[in-house]
């Protein structure tokens, strides 16, 4: 699957890590949203609408690093790696973006199979139908669901970085390549 | 339970007093097929809607004197329902309704005037957590009916109204709910047995 660029486009590079900053912040913002009083109903209902953005967006963005990876391809593998830790990363990489697709949706399903018909409301204001309705049943199933796969993401990316800075120790160029154009 | 407890006797003393007036038609909310729904905004952006599930009614109509007409609601304030559980349990609470201590939400009204098209005017005072405010509904008049079955005569109303929930002391969440909350209410009334129909 490789083709010999020297480093990842620029664009890659930039929504690579757009994408981890995002997910880090909704990650986070999942666990303080949830555990906010209903007191402070204005401010939970600001928070989960803040999630429910971030979540969009991230969508957005990873369907458009696949479109990307498909156009431009990625840097050949470091030689230095050997050939079953480069089909590991390769696999890690699939999972990895089979969950940036999936925890998004499974998070609009959240919401939209929600009780109580809570719109999604894209930075606040810009509504985003529900192709379904509120339905207790579906709703109970998909909560979890959304946030195992959050947790697996969060799990799989931190990985992915650990294994990046180690090859990094090592003098591998894994990690320079995707945080600038190589000389 | 204490809220039918309370609400029972005030009923049996209205259908009692239907005797009082000859010629006065007694009819008894019917819970099964009315319902007692309000509805909040929520930033201009959305709204909600709940409903109460319990509650009695009658209304005494005077033919000959519909300006006679005396409308008494009560309203099992615990069984308010929001399509939420941590909602239920919020208007529950003391900011709210405070069930606990105020079980019971009640209506009664103090004049009645026909306009035109069937519409009419239901002024009355509304008691919620004890504090009680007047209450203008609009209602119309949507159908009449004799029941085949029982010979029972039935008459649609439908009835909106309009509150402010802060002149009832709940003023919590500002921002996010309207202090305004729409009222409507659909009522299949039945004449009550026993009523004195001349």
């Amino acid at each position: 699957m490789s083709i010999d660029a020297p480093s990842w486009s620029r664009a890659q590079r930039r929504l690579h890590w757009t994408t981890a900053a995002l997910v880090a912040t909704g990650f986070a913002l999942a666990w303080i949203m949830v555990g906010v009083s209903t007191d402070d109903l204005l401010l939970k209902f600001l928070l989960y609408q803040l999630h429910k953005t971030i979540g969009l967006i991230v969508l957005a963005l990873v369907l458009l690093r696949l479109l990307l990876r498909g156009l431009r391809r990625r840097p050949a593998h470091d030689a230095r790696i050997p050939p079953a830790l480069q089909t590991a990363a390769a696999g890690m990489q699939v999972c990895l973006y089979g969950l940036l697709l999936a925890v998004p949706v499974l998070g609009y399903l959240v919401a939209a199979t929600a009780p109580g018909g809570i719109p999604t409301l894209f930075l606040g204001f810009l509504r985003v139908p529900h192709i379904v309705g509120a339905d207790p049943a579906w709703f109970a199933a998909l909560r979890p669901a959304h946030r195992l796969a959050a947790i697996a993401l969060v799990v799989l990316a931190s990985g992915h970085a650990l294994v990046a800075l180690y090859h990094h120790g090592r003098g591998s160029p894994v990690l320079t390549r995707m945080w600038r154009r190589a000389a | 339970m204490t809220v039918r407890a309370r609400i029972l006797p005030l009923l049996a003393l209205l259908l009692g007093g239907a005797t009082a007036a000859p010629g006065v038609l007694m009819y008894r909310l019917d819970p099964a097929t009315s319902s007692i729904a309000f509805s909040v905004d929520h930033l201009g952006l959305f709204t909600t809607e709940g409903y109460f599930a319990h509650f009695t009614g009658a209304l005494d109509v005077d033919p000959a004197a519909p300006e006679r007409t005396k409308v008494e609601v009560a309203v099992d304030a615990d069984s308010i329902f929001v399509p939420w559980p941590e909602g239920i349990a919020k208007l529950r609470s003391p900011t709210y309704f405070d069930t606990a201590e105020h079980p019971a939400v009640r209506f009664t009204s103090t004049a009645v005037t026909s306009g035109a098209g069937g519409h009419y005017q239901i002024v009355g005072n509304l008691e919620i957590r004890s504090i009680t405010h007047p209450l203008t509904l609009d209602a119309t008049l949507t159908g009449r009916a004799t029941d085949p079955a029982t010979n029972v005569q039935t008459a649609d109303l439908m009835a909106v109204g309009q509150l402010s929930r802060a002149a009832y002391g709940m003023t919590a969440d500002h921002i996010f709910i309207s202090d305004s909350v729409k009222l409507r209410i659909r009522a299949h009334i039945a004449l009550a047995p026993g009523a004195h129909v001349d």
